[in-house]
């Protein structure tokens, strides 16, 4: 069938005439000049349920009246078309948002009879258009829209806020300050071939500090194909990359820390998992630190007191001295301290640490020997030293014999053979004495009471003290603990330092003197005190008292009291001192630090 | 009538030993057993040389020698100081010459080291009595 142009094939002709109107993708609703709906398609039934005999501001809207600004009612007046939004309320309650065309249709008379109202829905576009616009405002990160030549056409509200206004400038002098586009440009990866691209950049922000941004681009394109523009989102990551940086140099400090401090350190997590063997662990312990990091055999590790202590609800516990066994079962001795981590009562780790005590417990004997040698050897200086005296009696005595001899004098010789009599007799005491002091002995110690030796000691001598009219009084602090001691070599310091105490005062020119023997504890030293009124010591004798083997007393002493009392205190690892003012006495003062006491066993085997 | 020699000394056997050498070169000695004594004694006979122990109970040697060299009247006396202690050794780390109130005193005259060498001693006498 051949059509003229302009003519509509008859079957389209019909299909405009009966379906266009049920099929149209519109709504469309006919109404005369009262507002009152003539006829409407299924499609506005739909929507807005059947609105058969009904005002189409009842339909729409849900009002009693024509609507203030009816574009129907100017259609009906001039006869023209138009489209406008309107928003009314669909058949279950809820605001809608349409595109409306108004058209007229002419009756013979040329009159607006009805109009026709067609409408579509573009609710949906609305609100995403709505949605999409507040994305882009108020998203927490710079986001802006850039052209080819990189400048921003439209940029975010945070964007606006931080860098000002910036449509028309360059994204590179905005978000880096430069002059010239970056060499790593993403947004010109995205034009060049069309997809998103992201990446790491630093920048300066306003206040020109440096600012590390996240950037992703993507391409803007209408249609799918051809595109003039990028989208380009930034995130500040400044912080979030100093927390990092923060964290990893945490982390490396902690590390070194861990690895290179002497202490063997350990940690845990709440299964009892090891997460941390530094090295000093592995060599104390003669573990490698894979065999054991990850795997729950922290229990191992720990003092059981440690174990005794966390199973009783304690959170840490410090062991001055304890010990450990390593891989080989070889005993060593260490500081230890532990803690266990809690979070309320639940359990969320542990750590110790461990200081090996070989080194220092090595030192210490070492010290201890050397004293002792020290000591041997001044003896032996000494001792020849004490003998010049009885030396020079000798020579006195063979000299007086000789003399007597030559001049005939019996009274001389007589005189001289009773001076050899008494200086062999004063060496054969200075031998015997020096034997028993010298014969390897070492202190055989036993837990007792410090307060007692002295307290008997004290007994001993109250007689003595009171026979040569002097003052003995005994001091004593009441709680001092029990300490391994020899208490028969104690006992000896403690008489001699009292008899010598006693001596002094016989020599002193004061009439009413007074020695006093005191026992006290401060700090874990017990120290024992003898301080007399006596006669003193000039300056000259006090340095010379326990270094020299000397004696003051004439024919009455051996000089071996002091060195006696020194020696004892040595063995026992404390020291001797004495303070002295002439003719206002003399304080002899003996400590003894408790963890420098000898052991009942154990320590003493080496020395034999 | 000889010179008159002071000897100090706590040692009984010393005392006797010196005092019987003293005598049989000719010498006066005079005796006392400890410092205190023989300070009187000095005063009081004015020896031409005093022999003095070091370490002696109550005041020791030292103290008497530095009274004597500060004494107007007794400075002028020559001392020997005799002792057990060596001279080289012990008596070095004390600074006995230097007296409280800053003032030096001149050293002793001599030493004698016990055990004595008899001959050195009274050839010492000899020399600063002469």
């Amino acid at each position: 069938m051949d059509l003229k142009k302009g003519d509509i094939p008859a079957e389209v002709r019909s299909w405009m005439g009966k379906q266009l109107f049920e099929q149209v993708p519109n709504n469309i609703v006919v109404i005369d000049r009262d507002f009152k709906v003539v006829i409407a398609n299924d499609n506005f039934k739909t929507v807005f349920g059947d609105p058969d005999g009904r005002y189409c501001f009842e339909v729409y809207k849900g009002r009693k009246s024509v609507c203030e600004k009816c574009m129907a009612a100017r259609t009906f007046e001039d006869g023209k078309v138009r489209v406008t939004d309107e928003v009314g309320i669909d058949k279950s309650g809820k605001p809608a948002h349409y595109v409306v065309h108004n058209a007229p249709v002419f009756n013979v008379s040329g009159e607006v009879a009805y109009v026709i109202e067609m409408s579509y829905d573009v609710t949906e576009t609305r609100s995403l258009q709505k949605e999409y616009n507040i994305l882009f405002e108020r998203v927490p990160c710079y986001v802006s829209v850039i052209n080819r030549d990189l400048k921003i056409v439209r940029a975010n509200e945070l964007l606006r806020r931080t860098f000002g206004e910036t449509t028309g400038e360059y994204c590179y002098e905005v978000y880096k300050d430069r002059t010239e586009r970056c060499t790593d440009c993403p947004a010109m990866k995205t034009f060049a071939d069309g997809r998103s691209y992201s990446s790491r950049h630093t920048g300066v922000n306003k206040n020109g500090e440096t600012t590390h941004y996240v950037v992703s681009t993507a391409p803007l394109s209408r249609s799918g194909g051809e595109f003039s523009h990028v989208i380009e989102m930034s995130v500040d990551v400044t912080d979030v990359h100093r927390l990092s940086e923060e964290l990893e140099k945490e982390e490396r400090f902690r590390r070194i820390l861990i690895d290179n401090t002497l202490d063997a350190l350990i940690a845990v997590d709440e299964t009892g998992k090891v997460n941390i063997f530094n090295h000093a662990a592995e060599r104390l312990f003669k573990v490698s630190r894979d065999d054991v990091i990850g795997k729950s055999r922290g229990r191992r590790f720990a003092p059981r007191e440690f174990l005794d202590a966390m199973g009783e609800g304690g959170s840490s516990l410090s062991l001055p001295e304890t010990t450990i066994k390593d891989s080989e079962g070889e005993t060593i001795p260490v500081r230890f301290t532990g803690a266990v981590l809690r979070d309320r009562d639940a359990v969320i780790g542990g750590a110790a640490f461990f200081q090996d005590l070989r080194q220092i417990k090595q030192l210490e004997k070492d010290k201890l020997d050397n004293e002792r040698l020290a000591a041997v050897g001044q003896t032996v200086a000494q001792l020849a030293h004490g003998i010049k005296n009885i030396l020079t009696g000798l020579q006195g005595g063979m000299y007086v014999i000789k003399s007597g001899q030559k001049s005939g004098s019996t009274e001389k010789t007589e005189k001289g053979w009773k001076m050899l009599d008494r200086n062999v007799e004063r060496i054969t005491d200075l031998v015997k004495g020096f034997l028993s002091f010298s014969k390897g002995h070492t202190p055989e110690v036993q837990s007792v009471d410090p307060v007692s030796i002295a307290s008997e000691v004290f007994n001993l001598y109250q007689d003595a003290a009171a026979q040569q009219n002097v003052t003995l009084r005994f001091q004593a602090q009441d709680d001092i603990a029990d300490a391994y001691m020899d208490s028969e070599d104690i006992h000896t310091c403690l008489a001699n330092l009292i008899s010598n105490a006693i001596d002094a005062c016989q020599t002193s020119e004061s009439d009413s003197c007074t020695v006093t023997l005191s026992v006290q504890e401060r700090d874990g030293t017990i120290i024992y005190e003898v301080v007399d009124t006596g006669c003193g010591m000039e300056y000259d004798i006090k340095n010379k008292v326990f270094t020299t083997f000397f004696t003051t007393k004439g024919l009455g002493g051996t000089g071996l009291g002091l060195m006696v009392t020194r020696k004892i205190v040595q063995e026992h690892g404390g020291r001797i001192t004495v303070d002295s003012v002439p003719g206002e006495g003399s304080s002899f003062r003996i400590e003894f630090k408790r963890e420098r006491l000898p052991q009942p066993e154990g320590q003493q085997k080496g020395e034999g | 009538m000889g010179k008159k020699i002071m000897l100090i000394d706590d040692e009984e056997d010393v005392l006797e030993f010196l005092k019987t050498a003293l005598e049989d070169n000719g010498y006066s000695p005079l005796i006392a057993g400890n410092a205190n004594d023989g300070l009187s004694i000095i005063r009081e006979q004015m020896p031409d040389l005093v022999c003095l122990d070091i370490l002696m109970p109550g005041e020791s040697g030292i103290s008497l020698f530095q009274k004597l060299r500060v004494d107007p009247d007794l400075k002028k006396i020559p001392v020997i100081l005799n002792s057990g202690l060596s001279f080289s050794r012990d008596l070095k780390h004390i600074d006995y010459l230097k007296l409280e109130d800053g003032r030096t005193i001149p050293k002793p005259d001599g030493f004698i080291e016990k055990p004595v060498n008899i001959e050195k001693f009274v050839d010492l006498v000899r020399e600063l009595t002469s």
